[in-house]
């Protein structure tokens, strides 16, 4: 037996889920088609089985539970939040001193430095360790040796 | 506990929720329970699960409350978390090696609502026995009166194949209950 190309949408139709030509245009098959009318029944009483059968309520122990478990879920949510805030506290702690750290040997590093005056053109000759200008061995020489009129 | 109206919206309780307001998001779980726990039922089958999978819902719901977008509303958006949760919980019975039936004794007040007991367990065992996704799209349009649109928009598919599903589903399930029906 062929089945009538409208039986697919009798379903859409049952559930108001076509448009209005074309529900005007199903409405006049069904005067007419008596297998669509069967199957549109069919639906119809199919609905009213499965709404009047299922009716399983949330006792009110278990919307307590679920209120329970919603206020122990936000606990850890909160929890969650203050691990992290902590861990990136540490973690800045550490970068921070560490930092400080580094800043320090600097600056010791750069006191430990013989200064010259900024007068004396200070160039060694790394290989042999002589000055090379005279004002600069000079200056550096011993100063109980040194006196004003040798100066260059 | 705070009181909200029932003007409140959805909308409201969940941008108040997500600004740390507890009461809001309790007061969204006393609007939304039933109604997903009733899905949960429908799709899992026992009660003691569909409890779980309910808290998961919640749980997932407080967790992601930064990532609603409100193009769905917020019925749809804890349908999905839902759907979602129950299928999850499936993978996992089925990870475990169980693979329980989805039909359970009713209560009375079921039976009597279905218009007698065999009825009743008969509704339930028929939708126990039919596919996931067949017992979701016939779940989500009989029992939650989604529409199409709704229904495609939770199961993330598109809408031709809501209606083909439910086409089935129905099929099937007329099958299973024909001595109930016309």
């Amino acid at each position: 037996m062929a089945v009538c190309p409208f039986n697919e949408q009798i379903s859409a139709f049952h559930d108001g889920e076509v448009d209005h030509a074309r529900r005007a245009e199903i409405e006049q098959h069904l005067r007419d088609c008596l297998s669509c009318a069967a199957e549109l029944d069919r639906l119809q009483a199919m609905s009213r089985l499965l709404m009047a059968a299922p009716a399983a309520r949330l006792s009110q122990i278990g919307l307590h539970r679920l209120h329970r478990r919603m206020d122990q879920a936000m606990e850890e949510g909160l929890l969650r939040f203050v691990r992290v805030f902590n861990a990136v506290a540490a973690c800045v702690l550490v970068a921070g001193s560490a930092w400080l750290l580094m800043q320090t040997r600097e600056v010791r590093t750069v006191e430990t430095t013989p200064a010259a005056p900024p007068w004396v053109d200070v160039a060694s000759d790394s290989s042999t360790g002589a000055y090379s200008t005279p004002a600069a061995a000079w200056y550096l020489a011993d100063d109980t040796s040194r006196t004003t009129d040798e100066a260059p | 506990m705070v009181q909200f109206s029932p003007e409140a919206d959805d909308i409201e309780l969940l941008h108040r929720a997500d600004g740390g307001d507890s009461a809001a998001f309790h007061a969204l779980v006393d609007r939304h329970a039933q109604r997903l726990y009733r899905l949960a039922v429908s799709l899992i089958g026992n009660a003691a699960d569909a409890e779980d999978v309910l808290q998961e819902t919640f749980i997932g719901a407080f967790r992601g409350l930064r990532s609603f977008e409100a193009r769905s509303s917020v019925k749809t958006w804890l349908t999905r978390i839902l759907v979602t949760q129950a299928a999850q919980w499936r993978r996992n019975q089925l990870g475990r090696g169980k693979q329980r039936r989805v039909a359970e004794p009713m209560n009375d007040s079921i039976a009597a609502a279905a218009g007698s007991p065999d009825a009743a367990m008969d509704v339930q065992a028929a939708l126990g026995r039919l596919s996931p996704e067949h017992r979701e799209v016939l779940a989500l349009r009989e029992f939650e009166r989604m529409s199409y649109e709704e229904i495609a928009e939770v199961l993330d598919v598109p809408r031709g194949t809501v209606e083909s599903r439910l086409h089935r589903a129905r099929s099937e399930m007329r099958e299973k209950l024909k001595d109930y029906l016309p």
